[in-house]
């Protein structure tokens, strides 16, 4: 059983064995490992694993990888230069976004002359509905209907938080991934995430299932 | 390289000087390269990551205000960017990635030693996948950038003791899970 003195020497053991310590930390180890067989045990082992470690050989990198880097990293930071909007816009969802806006405003307008049969949410519902239906054409999602179910039933949640949680099940779905609405609604209403583009979802659904 | 000298290449750059970020990528990406290999485990992701890292940094440099040294900044956006693409890595599991053949330096070990040393190669790399975030990102830069505590502590923004204890625990792990794999 290691008491406090062994739990403060075995932490300076690694720099001990590495050759990083004072000349009075030294002696104290030393001094501890001579008379305390746990300790010094541990420090047999670690000696062990850092002679093995220094085996390693190094990895390798294809020829002339790094006078390419520059290079490349140039490359791309030209073409950011010159492309600015389409860094931050995701093309794949252009189209859709533009139909969805043009959708959007018919909606609205359509909306705006029969106000006395729709509320608010329910108006940013049914835009949604339409982004998601244009959406998903491509990506048939199957328990689609029962996410929009779901949602919709639950007026205490924001539009916005579904809105993403949608699009984040929609995503989860294309990459084959089971993920739990209830989860991706705490972490939306939770976390101070802004989801813009598809690598937003790709982080929002890997924040999800590390958590 | 001191300071002064990444301080004046910076400057140069902020003056309008585009060559100058070229001496500060050639400068860092083999040490960038390497810091990022180590984490993600592969070639293309860390060329990948550190093409980001060298990218972001370009453009953020504006916003670099010299409270840490610029290498540290460098160093912590490299972690960050890593951890993050092996975040986004599981994610993409569902997808098989073919491994590119790469074009490697030939060497001249025997057949045995190759063997050898791949098996020595993958018991390390597993024991380095097993370790939790922390003590990976301590292990890494501790061991393999030879990064004094206090550096560290600047970087990952934890105490020094916390770090030795979280190094500790890495070395342990490796040490047995390797003895394991190799006995």
């Amino acid at each position: 059983m290691l008491d406090q003195k062994c739990n403060d020497i075995k932490y300076l053991l690694p720099e001990f064995i590495e050759g990083g310590l004072s000349s009075e930390q030294l002696k104290s180890v030393e001094v501890h490992i001579f008379n305390c067989s746990s300790c010094n045990n541990i420090a047999k082992e670690l000696k062990y694993t850092y002679q093995y470690l220094q085996t390693e050989s190094l990895a390798e990198v294809p020829k002339n990888y790094f006078s390419e880097l520059n290079y490349q990293v140039n490359q791309r930071i030209e073409n950011k230069k010159w492309m600015p909007i389409f860094s931050i816009i995701n093309l794949r969802y252009v189209t859709s976004i533009a139909a969805m806006l043009v959708i959007s405003i018919i909606s609205a307008l359509y909306l705006m002359l029969n106000e006395n049969s729709y509320n608010n949410s329910f108006i940013v519902n049914r835009q949604f509905d339409q982004k998601v239906h244009l959406i998903s054409n491509e990506y048939y999602v199957q328990n689609e209907n029962d996410i929009s179910h779901m949602l919709e039933k639950d007026y205490s949640i924001q539009s916005e938080v579904k809105t993403e949680s949608k699009s984040v099940m929609k995503i989860a779905s294309l990459y084959n991934l089971e993920m739990n609405l209830d989860n991706v609604i705490l972490y939306l209403l939770d976390g101070e995430v802004k989801i813009e583009s598809e690598h937003d979802y790709l982080l929002a659904l890997s924040d999800i299932l590390v958590e | 390289m001191s300071e002064q000298e990444d301080s004046e290449l910076i400057q140069q750059f902020l003056a309008g000087n585009e060559k100058a970020y070229n001496q500060i990528v050639s400068r860092y990406q083999e040490r960038v390269y390497w810091l990022i290999r180590r984490i993600v485990n592969d070639h293309d992701t860390a060329n990948d990551v550190a093409q980001d890292v060298f990218v972001k940094v370009y453009s953020s440099l504006k916003g670099f205000k010299g409270d840490s040294s610029f290498y540290t900044w460098l160093y912590r956006i490299a972690v960050n960017f890593s951890f993050n693409e092996i975040r986004r890595k599981k994610i993409r599991k569902s997808f098989s990635i073919e491994q590119h053949e790469i074009d490697v330096e030939s060497d001249d070990d025997s057949p045995i030693d190759k063997v050898v040393s791949e098996e020595h190669k993958q018991a390390i790399s597993e024991a380095i996948e097993m370790l939790s975030e922390k003590q990976k990102k301590v292990f890494i830069l501790r061991y393999y950038e030879e990064m004094p505590f206090n550096e560290i502590s600047k970087l990952l923004k934890t105490s020094v003791g916390g770090l030795k204890a979280n190094y500790f625990h890495a070395v342990s792990k490796i040490g047995k899970h390797v003895r394991s794999k190799m006995q």
